[in-house]
């Protein structure tokens, strides 16, 4: 193993054993604390930024920085780690947020900072974990070790109705992610039925999964839909999110929504794409369907809210509709998207809760009716988070665009999959989002200026620490929006990995189309019967 | 393939630069200005530079174009590549680059958005002078300027939607720029999400045309478009039909500008595809109508023409810049420039048509009734604009896009005027609270006559030459939409006219109101406008107006061929387009098809012409006189006839009411749903399904267990074990 190998397993493990190090720390000195974890983000970051200048963008589909070592033996556990493109995207958005994060909380953690930061950075830990795991245990171990921290960051550093919403979060996450258990772990029993060794080795259970009949794989795809569907979260499983959003930490509600969500597609689109891709081509219509209600029901809602926070939260489940949805058009530009609108919507849901954090700080309120005209007192931050908005609502220019673009885009062009309907049902999203942010923008950023009750306390604008925070995402957006170039090359190599064999199966469908009734024949033959090179 | 000289294409070269300079106007005045306070009085001084400078690229583009002999003897345009946008999918798949097409037509917009932005810019900059918000009010109009010369400028659709979107943006942060005032907030969201609607429309439709064309940029849509339609002309068969454009794709990255002639080269496989695919086929019908509502909503036609009278609660420079001279015109030039896909559907120009010549009509009825000056000239632009929509409908796209240029000037300068007026009286814009202001402040009123006169298209000013080769190309094509524009001509004379009557002539009154800033102002006493009464702009800010007012004569006679030449040798060039081909067959086409010549086509347009133009001249002059009589000599007799119509007064007034419908049949029942949506998300699905089935279920596994093992999380593990056992057997024995 070269030295680039150990990267992965460094990206995970410094921020564990540094934030379980924390705990070491003399009580009540939180400024050590802070400075320690920022300290401890950024060179994870500049980690990551090695990993990077590792990766061998030419091969970007290919995983690589492979670390592979035995862990459980006996049952054929691996510590596998390796990233693709598109993993390694995830991964930088995890490490970019990770210290934004913690400098925008300096300020709004009170008490316990050393269990605040020690949780924030086992959260990465566990994030990075389940971006580069590539043995199924250690994906599963890390995907409900996330669970943990958020439900300490709710539990004990929400607002007021934080324990029921921490509770709810865990419980309803982790019941459906039992079931994607139960899922995969079936298919890797599957595997030893073909006569294998028990494996967790996700690229092995892929090919083991091209031999599952097609009932088998809808089952799967269930199973995997039980736990990721309740994560992204998508209709009508996501009333957790809202909950947990509008009592979590900002800190909280940034990791939640700019990359704890985007666990739930992730996984869709490392497991269910590869793995079940017979049910995945019978099924994503009313994938499609339950997205764009998603899309167009969570907007509405977004609408009547009060609470900014809620507003933004909701606006998530609308968003991840068209992330769901793009996926779910199973072709490059739609899958593509999908990844794309899950960077940037890190970046600019990410930011925007940073924003309404910044508001709640100095009003200690969220609610719509006590604020209005803000651009008046707080220029600079209004700035921002008009722009943000503008992000947001997918503004051509900027990042929220090339993906809500190219989902829809990839949509339309599915006609083998979905079409036009679909994509024009989910582009009245586009509508009704400009209404609910505009709705936003017109009664906290502008009208009249009116201010809640501050008790005295003098209201500044942002200061130095604040726009350091906000500057790098403001950043980011352009770019992304304006030359993404970069990521949308780097990462079709990989997409065209995770989406063969459901194209394989489309097109034996295309074939097999006129002789016998499509969708029943689906069912009657296996993955591994289209794919010859693949199942050797 | 031909080429032009190096000197040429270096001026061409330069293009790449006109969106760049307001960029850099709006990053010095956003973040360098914002941060430093002292030199904030300088924002107007870099958006001028930056607008001027860009209208001199514009005009050295134009130079280096004119002097090739490639352009003014036939259609050619030269792309302009910066760097890569969006590309996904390799060689088939979809991109859109950062690029520029250069043509014509691009040029005339060119030069109308920077021409016209400097000018408006140096009005604003004596207008605006004193507002706390000056800086950010220069930095809006820097991204406008960007986002608009985007829009005219870009070589494909998606960048063309950058553009449609950015100034749809930077229209709504002008509206919304006295940001305290509730109305202008709400109209500024009203405008946004009305466009919106519209960009629904154009963003499905951009996906059909990549869909059906495999690409959205110009040089290879366009191209593809015409033989389309040439096919469906003549059938599949006929081997000449069977031609594609294909340009060579090579490194896109920081290429120079280089001409492209379209290169034939016999292809056919695309558009055999198309005629074999039902799809396809349906989407071709669809594709003109999603593009026409994109066009709709952006040039405020009906069904959307609601934001545009509202929009008038930005700054009058704003109202001059954006909603009259430029960024409305977008969808025109939309059209206009995407006129081969609009003409594979059968009914979507005359659709086009027909929605310009209502909305005329509609806009113009309105304008009729209404009292406060700036929502006149509101209504006025929505009908102006419904005449530029007739002539693209009806395939005169050099009336369309003359009459856009030359509306662009006195347009300008009527909202200008208009602000001077406002300026002078402190934001009071009611006429019915001034009159015989003339006395007070003649340039003024003798610029507005001006534009006056130009707008009721009086005889030889530039509108009255637009005006009439629209009205006469209507006429020969769909004789009742020629009518109907023939008289919303005469009611555009009238309105005009009775407007410029009521303000400037008759007995010198006013009534000063109490803005300062765009606000409400609590010490309207102290400003200056209250000890001098109404007064004449200073210099820098009349001096604009001369220009506008010069052009808003002249234009007319002296760029009438030079606009025909212009657009004819561009891809909206209507004598390519009423003949459907591309130049290179065009030999062939002729033998196919010989009794379509020449002289078919202009007699009827001649004689059509002539008596338009006599129609026209006598009746914008007697309206003139018409509206003189009652609004200078007789304004008694006016409010008795306006009484003795009171209720289609009153309707009118209201604006046919489609406010209203619109809240009672979209807004209110979106709203209902969202509140019931919530309630559902509330009550039903997390109250009663999630909130129960995480309270109790797990409570009543727990009492079932031992009592030390009892309580919610242990239930619950409980629950969960026996649900995933539950759940593996049920799998296993139904695959096994």
């Amino acid at each position: 193993m070269d030295n680039a190998s150990l990267i992965l397993p460094l990206l995970v493990l410094i921020p564990l054993l540094c934030g379980f190090a924390m705990v070491l720390l003399p009580k009540g000195r939180g400024d050590i604390a802070k400075v320690m974890a920022l300290g401890i983000s950024t060179g994870v970051f500049v980690l990551s930024l090695f990993a990077c200048y590792a990766f061998d963008w030419s091969r970007a589909g290919d995983m690589q920085l492979v670390f592979n070592s035995p862990w459980v033996d006996a049952v054929g556990v691996r510590a596998h780690l390796a990233v693709d493109s598109i993993s390694l995207h995830l991964v930088m958005l995890t490490t970019f947020l990770m210290p934004i994060t913690i400098l925008g909380s300096f300020k709004a953690v009170k008490e316990r900072h050393t269990e605040f930061y020690l949780w924030l950075l086992v959260l990465q830990a566990a994030m990075i974990g389940v971006f580069c795991a590539r043995d199924l245990i250690l994906f599963y171990i890390c995907f409900e070790l996330t669970l943990v921290p958020l439900y300490f960051l709710i539990g004990i550093f929400g607002s007021a109705n934080r324990s029921w919403a921490s509770i709810k979060f865990f419980i309803f996450t982790l019941t459906g992610s039992v079931f994607t258990f139960a899922g995969v772990l079936y298919v890797a029993w599957f595997n030893t039925t073909l006569g294998n060794m028990w494996t967790f080795d996700i690229a092995t259970l892929y090919e083991a999964a091209l031999q599952l009949s097609g009932t088998q794989q809808a089952w799967v795809l269930v199973a995997l839909l039980c736990g990721f569907a309740v994560k992204v979260p998508l209709f009508p499983v996501h009333t957790w999110l809202p909950l947990a959003h509008t009592e979590a930490p900002t800190s909280g509600s940034v990791i939640l929504a700019g990359v704890l969500l985007k666990l739930g597609t992730y996984g869709l689109l490392r497991f269910a794409l590869p793995m079940a891709p017979i049910a995945v081509v019978e099924y994503a219509p009313v994938i499609a369907v339950f997205s764009i209600i998603g899309i167009i029901y969570a907007a509405l809602v977004c609408w009547v809210q009060e609470d900014v926070k809620k507003l933004v939260a909701y606006s998530s489940i609308s968003h991840l509709g068209f992330c769901v949805l793009g996926m779910f058009a199973l072709n490059v530009a739609g899958v593509g998207g999908s990844v794309m609108y899950m960077i940037n919507h890190g970046l600019s849901t990410g930011a925007l809760f940073l924003c309404v954090g910044m508001i709640y700080e100095r009003y200690h309120t969220r609610d719509m009716n006590a604020m209005s005209g803000l651009a008046k007192r707080l220029p600079i931050w209004a700035t921002f988070f008009v722009f943000f908005c503008m992000a947001s609502v997918g503004l051509p220019g900027l990042n929220g665009f090339v993906g809500e673009f190219l989902t829809i885009l990839g949509t339309f062009t599915a006609t083998d999959v979905l079409g036009i309907g679909y994509a024009a049902a989910a582009a009245l999203g586009l509508i009704l989002a400009a209404i609910y942010i505009l709705y936003m923008v017109g009664r906290v950023v502008f009208g009249p200026v009116k201010e809640p009750d501050t008790h005295g306390e003098k209201v500044k604008d942002l200061s130095t620490r604040e726009i350091g925070t906000l500057l790098p995402l403001a950043v980011m957006c352009i770019v992304l929006g304006v030359y993404p170039t970069p990521w949308l090359r780097s990462l079709e190599p990989a997409i065209e990995d995770v989406i063969r064999p459901a194209r394989a199966v489309l097109a034996a469908q295309d074939v097999k189309a006129p002789q016998v009734d499509g969708h029943v024949s689906n069912f009657e033959f296996r993955t591994s019967s289209l794919l010859p090179e693949a199942a050797q | 393939m031909h080429t032009l000289a190096a000197t040429n294409l270096d001026l061409i070269n330069l293009a790449k630069w006109i969106p760049l300079l307001p960029l850099i106007a709006l990053v010095i005045n956003g973040i360098v200005l914002g941060a430093f306070k002292p030199a904030r009085k300088f924002a107007a001084l870099v958006t001028i530079l930056a607008v001027g400078g860009s209208f001199a690229l514009s005009v050295a583009v134009w130079l280096g174009m004119g002097s090739a002999s490639e352009f003014t003897s036939e259609q050619a345009f030269v792309i302009v590549r910066a760097f890569e946008w969006i590309h996904i999918g390799g060689f088939d798949g979809f991109r859109a680059d950062v690029s520029f097409f250069i043509d014509p037509l691009t040029v005339i917009m060119l030069l109308t958005v920077t021409g016209v932005g400097t000018l408006i810019a140096i009005y604003a900059s004596g207008y605006m002078a004193g507002d706390p918000g000056y800086h950010r009010f220069f930095a809006y109009i820097g991204l406008f300027i960007f986002a608009m010369t985007i829009l005219v400028m870009a070589d494909n659709l998606l960048l063309l939607f950058l553009g449609w979107e950015g100034v749809g943006v930077s229209s709504y942060l002008l509206i919304g720029y006295y940001y305290r005032k509730p109305s202008a907030v709400a109209a500024a969201k009203k405008a946004f999400i009305v466009n919106r609607v519209g960009d629904f429309g154009f963003a499905l439709g951009l996906m059909g045309v990549f869909l059906v064309f495999g690409a959205v940029q110009y040089d290879r849509v366009l191209p593809e478009a015409e033989s389309v339609y040439w096919m469906q002309e003549h059938g599949l068969d006929d081997g000449r039909g069977i031609f594609s454009n294909t340009i060579d794709d090579a490194d896109p990255i920081f290429a120079d500008a280089e001409l492209v002639i379209p290169n034939i080269v016999e292809v056919g496989k695309r558009e055999a595809e198309i005629f074999g695919s039902d799809l396809k086929k349906t989407l071709l019908i669809i594709i003109p109508f999603l593009l026409m509502l994109g066009a709709f909503g952006k040039s405020a036609q009906l069904p959307l023409h609601v934001w545009l009278p509202d929009a008038m609660e930005g700054p009058t420079p704003v109202s001059a810049l954006i909603h009259a001279a430029t960024m409305v015109t977008a969808g025109v030039y939309m059209i206009a420039r995407l006129l081969p896909i609009f003409q594979l559907s059968e009914y979507a120009l005359y659709t086009v048509a027909i929605v310009g010549g209502v909305t005329a009509l509609f806009a113009a009825t309105i304008a009729l009734c209404q009292y406060d000056i700036k929502r006149v000239w509101a209504y006025s632009t929505v009908s102006q604009l419904g005449y530029m929509f007739l002539g693209v409908g009806v395939l005169s796209t050099v009336g369309g896009v003359f009459h856009l240029f030359t509306h662009a000037f006195f347009k300008a300068l009527l909202f200008l005027t208009a602000g001077s007026v406002m300026h002078a009286l402190a934001g009071q814009l009611d006429m019915r609270k001034m009159s015989g202001l003339f006395r007070k402040m003649p340039v003024t009123a003798i610029l507005m006559l001006i534009g006056c006169l130009a707008l009721a298209g009086f005889p030889y000013t530039a509108g009255y030459y637009s005006k009439d080769l629209i009205l006469a190309e209507a006429l020969v094509a769909h004789p009742w939409l020629g009518w109907m524009g023939i008289a919303v001509a005469l009611i555009t004379a009238f309105y005009t006219f009775r407007l410029w009557f009521r303000v400037f002539t008759g007995p010198t009154e006013y009534e000063m109101s109490n803005e300062h800033h765009g606000y409400p102002s609590d010490h309207a006493h102290d400003d200056d406008h209250a000890h001098h009464g109404p007064h004449e702009m200073p210099i820098l800010m009349n001096a604009p107006l001369v220009i506008l007012a010069i052009g808003a004569i002249t234009l007319g006679f002296l760029t009438h061929d030079w606009v025909k030449d212009m657009v004819e040798h561009s891809t909206a060039g209507a004598a390519r387009l009423s003949e459907p081909h591309s130049p290179a067959h065009h030999a062939a086409h002729v033998e196919v098809d010989p009794h379509h010549t020449d002289t078919a086509h202009h007699d009827p347009y001649h004689a059509a012409h002539k008596l338009v133009s006599t129609i026209t001249k006598i009746g914008s002059i007697s309206m003139i006189l018409l509206a003189g009589y009652f609004f200078w000599f007789n304004r008694k007799a006016a409010e008795r006839i306006a009484s003795a119509f009171g209720l289609i007064k009153r309707f009118l007034e209201n604006k046919w009411y489609v406010d209203e419908l619109y809240h009672v049949i979209i807004v209110l029942p979106l709203r209902v749903f969202g509140w019931l949506f919530y309630l559902f998300d509330r009550l039903i699905i997390d109250g009663l399904v999630v909130d129960g089935l995480l309270r109790y279920t797990p409570r009543l596994a727990g009492e079932a267990q031992t009592p030390l093992a009892r309580g919610v999380l242990q239930g619950f593990a409980v629950v969960m074990a026996i649900g995933v056992i539950a759940v593996l057997a049920f799998v296993m024995y139904s695959v096994l």
